[in-house]
């Protein structure tokens, strides 16, 4: 009976990690649409936008992705990890002249997300500039 | 047993280093400044160059204080049209938390 308590507890408190891991940092990313991901490598894109009605998705459309944000966990010293960066529409849709954005979607690299060691995620934006 | 309580004590308070948005850029536990948009459905949206922001601050996860709506935003930006939202989650060690609601139009 009391070795069952304590692989309960010990299922319990593995189930609080991982939800933690889910709640937290540790390089986890929320978009609508996330696809599987790799344990030792992901790079992928996928969509941002997920409401496509009427939206004009031609080859013309202008694309911009300048900006990025960066994740990285410090395994050696600290073992903290950090984020940084801009992924913000306007600005990313300002520096390739679209005035009006049609979609976005936005791609990921993670490498090792097993251990949360390095990720980049880009956003790209679609539109069509003034005058269009 | 107070093994257990001290991880969920632990996990409540890690948890409110997150923000709850449709895009969250990888998110770290140590120093994080992100910018993303909240708003994810543009359809030929022409976005206005003003901006306008408003900020709530949480400190060690017990207070939480201050204005992110965005009608604060609004205000601060003097938009009489809002044509996209995002924000920027500002946070050290998940001591002082900063979200900042970002508003652009017209």
């Amino acid at each position: 009976m009391r070795g069952h308590l304590k692989t309960l507890k010990h299922l319990v408190v593995l189930a609080l990690l991982g939800s933690m891991l889910l709640l937290t940092g540790c390089g986890m990313y929320r978009a609508p649409v996330m696809p599987p991901q790799g344990l030792f490598i992901s790079t992928f894109k996928a969509p941002l936008t997920v409401n496509f009605n009427d939206t004009p998705v031609s080859v013309d459309l202008i694309h911009a992705s300048k900006k990025k944000t960066h994740y990285f966990h410090d395994i050696l010293f600290t073992w903290l990890d950090f984020a940084w960066g801009e992924v913000d529409v306007p600005q990313i849709a300002r520096s390739a002249g679209i005035t009006k954005v049609s979609y976005a979607e936005y791609e990921i690299l993670s490498i090792l997300p097993i251990i949360g060691l390095y990720a980049e995620f880009t956003v790209h934006v679609y539109g069509y500039s003034e005058g269009h | 047993m107070r093994y257990v309580a001290n991880f969920i004590l632990i996990v409540m308070l890690l948890s409110l280093c997150s923000c709850w948005t449709p895009v969250v850029p990888p998110a770290a536990l140590g120093f994080m400044n992100v910018e993303a948009p909240v708003d994810i459905t543009y359809n030929l949206t022409e976005i206005g160059s003003k901006r306008g922001e408003a900020s709530s601050i949480g400190i060690l996860g017990l207070l939480t204080f201050g204005d992110c709506s965005v009608k604060a935003a609004v205000k601060d930006g003097n938009l009489k049209r809002v044509d996209h939202i995002g924000y920027q989650f500002t946070h050290v060690v998940c001591m002082v938390t900063i979200y900042k609601t970002i508003v652009y139009g017209e």
